[in-house]
């Protein structure tokens, strides 16, 4: 049976991970492809579904946060991650095995519609192993209507994992890749290196409605 | 409480459904019938009993309707414009024997509640046996227990002695109680507490689906554990939760088992053409039941002419396959357009992702397959 132990990601992937805390916790590993297809590679949730029903599996929040970071360390092969989280998460530095949690601000709404266009282009893969993440994007639903404020999200209800996945999808990752040349280069050199080189003519694009200028 | 040993009770009960679907002239559906023979150990098979042709071993003789066209030269006329033939299938012990937990998920009008009153006929003759119809309401479970209380007590029926007969749907009385002990009263999930602490022989869920899920009946099927008794789910696929049924009863635990798919025409006492060609959206969802009901074509050929002349459907796709074909649905209302087992990668999908022994293992896997 495949596991995570028969992954051989490439280097030119990025690894991004999110992670969702409270009472039910979860976290998502995802791998980014030059061509900005997301690959789901594991999920921690500490909680499983029973029947459609919720259930935690008895993991204290050390254990989850010790599988999550030390997981997340074997992928990026850093001693020290980050994965994005809901931005009214308590923990805010790091906590263990090197892994820090960074506030997403993204609202929900946005976050489902990124996710939704990921799937509508057939640009997300889930590992085979996965459980709760598939049974989450199954069954996650609209409301009946919008909210007080007006607001058309999808109810909260079984999604701590997917959650994790539309933090990932929200930052709309892109993999090492797609820094092209000079990708050990710092960000500024990088810029600097761009601005030297003879840009492409664009061409204005011209209204014949505005008239010649 | 039932004091029979539970494989004689189940004899019992077989035996005595028989008598009484043979008194009241109930031939059931094939969902109907599957369901009953997989509580009594059988299983239903797509083969005619030939007239002179030798049963196998262990194998008896069903008689089923099937729904069919007027020129089907076994067609009996069931109502308006529909008919039916009867087919005498041949029945074989069900692997896995007696299942325990039936699950129906059929079309509107399909036939459920007809189908579940004559399974409830059986536990009126075991004395003491204690069999629940529950419901979200009272009125939920009326059709079922009409069905049942005609087939027992009325003159067309059995014509039972009772000690109490209730039945008032408005104030929540709908109680059966014959002559031996064996009880059959309608209860409403609003008042589930009343639920707990009893012995029975069957629970039965009508329109299971406006149930919370299956803590309807996680909650109470401590119940049913000193009888081994029964537990029925009938229902419209109208919430995703009933999917889980439909999961167990085609898994790998024997002891549930699953009727669905069974489209409203099937039921030829209650199908409307009319309203069917007016719901279709697209003929094309008819296209997979030709062959197996080829007199459907007729059907298809009117919805085709009502589409043409811009007369649209009145139903959604989704709503169609649940409202008359009993298919689980996608669920309208869902955000991603993902089903579990999908957009799963893989050794063949993507082999750059995987090490070399996962690659090997999948090839060799392949291999087999076409070896």
């Amino acid at each position: 049976m495949l596991s995570y132990r028969d992954l051989a990601i490439p280097s030119t992937f990025e690894i991004i991970a999110a992670g969702d805390t409270g009472t039910y916790m979860s976290g998502v590993i995802a791998a980014i492809a030059p061509d900005d297809e997301a690959f789901v590679l594991e999920e921690f949730p500490n909680y499983r579904y029973v029947a459609g029903e919720i259930e935690l599996t008895g993991l204290t929040v050390g254990e989850w946060f010790t599988n999550f970071g030390t997981s997340l360390r074997r992928y990026t092969r850093k001693p020290k991650n980050h994965a994005w989280c809901d931005r009214n998460t308590n923990f805010t530095t790091e906590v263990k095995a090197g892994l820090t949690l960074r506030r997403n601000f993204k609202h929900l709404e946005l976050r489902t519609e990124i996710t939704r266009e990921y799937f509508q282009h057939g640009k997300v893969w889930l590992a085979p192993w996965l459980r709760v993440l598939p049974y989450e994007l199954e069954n996650a639903r609209w409301p009946e209507d919008t909210t007080d404020a007006g607001r058309y999200q999808r109810l909260k209800k079984k999604d701590h994992t997917l959650d994790c996945l539309e933090h990932i999808l929200s930052r709309r990752p892109r993999s090492k890749h797609y820094r092209g040349a000079g990708a050990d280069l710092s960000l500024k050199d990088q810029m600097r290196l761009k601005l030297q080189q003879p840009q492409p003519d664009r061409g204005l694009a011209v209204d014949a409605h505005l008239g010649s200028n | 409480m039932a004091r029979i040993a539970p494989e004689d009770r189940d004899t019992l009960m077989r035996l005595w459904r028989r008598q009484v679907w043979d008194r009241v002239g109930f031939i059931p559906f094939v969902h109907q019938a599957e369901g009953t023979l997989a509580s009594e150990g059988f299983s239903l098979t797509d083969t005619e009993a030939g007239e002179r042709d030798p049963l196998p071993e262990q194998a008896e003789i069903e008689t089923v309707y099937v729904a069919c066209g007027e020129d089907d030269p076994r067609a009996e006329r069931i109502a308006d414009q529909n008919y039916a033939r009867r087919e005498r299938r041949i029945v074989v012990p069900r692997t896995g024997g007696v299942a325990h937990h039936l699950t129906d998920l059929a079309a509107y009008k399909a036939g459920k509640s007809k189908g579940v009153g004559m399974w409830l006929v059986g536990p009126a003759c075991i004395p003491d046996a204690g069999v629940d119809l529950i419901g979200i309401e009272y009125k939920t479970s009326e059709n079922e227990f009409n069905y049942l209380c005609d087939a027992l007590l009325s003159s067309a029926g059995m014509r039972l002695k009772y000690r109490h007969y209730y039945n008032d749907s408005r104030n929540g009385r709908m109680l059966l109680e014959l002559k031996n002990g064996a009880t059959f009263e309608v209860r409403s999930w609003e008042r589930r507490e009343g639920l707990k602490g009893a012995q029975r022989t069957a629970y039965c869920y009508n329109e299971a689906y406006q149930l919370p899920g299956l803590e309807a009946y996680t909650s109470i099927a401590q119940n049913l554990r000193a009888e081994r008794g029964f537990a029925l789910f009938t229902t419209t696929c109208d919430r995703p939760w009933v999917t889980f049924l439909h999961e167990m009863g085609h898994g790998q635990d024997l002891d549930w088992h699953c009727s669905c798919g069974a489209p409203g025409w099937c039921n030829g006492f209650t199908f409307d053409r009319k309203a069917f060609i007016r719901d279709c959206p697209a003929d094309d969802l008819m296209q997979p039941y030709l062959t197996d009901y080829p007199w459907l074509a007729g059907v298809v050929d009117d919805i085709k002419r009502a589409r043409d002349r811009g007369v649209p459907g009145l139903m959604t796709r989704e709503r169609f396959d649940i409202a008359w074909l009993g298919l689980l649905g996608t669920f309208a209302g869902r955000v991603y357009d993902y089903q579990r087992g999908q957009r799963t990668f893989g050794p063949g999908s993507h082999p750059s992702l995987w090490k070399k022994r996962a690659i090997e293992a999948h090839l060799r896997e392949v291999v087999d397959a076409l070896v």
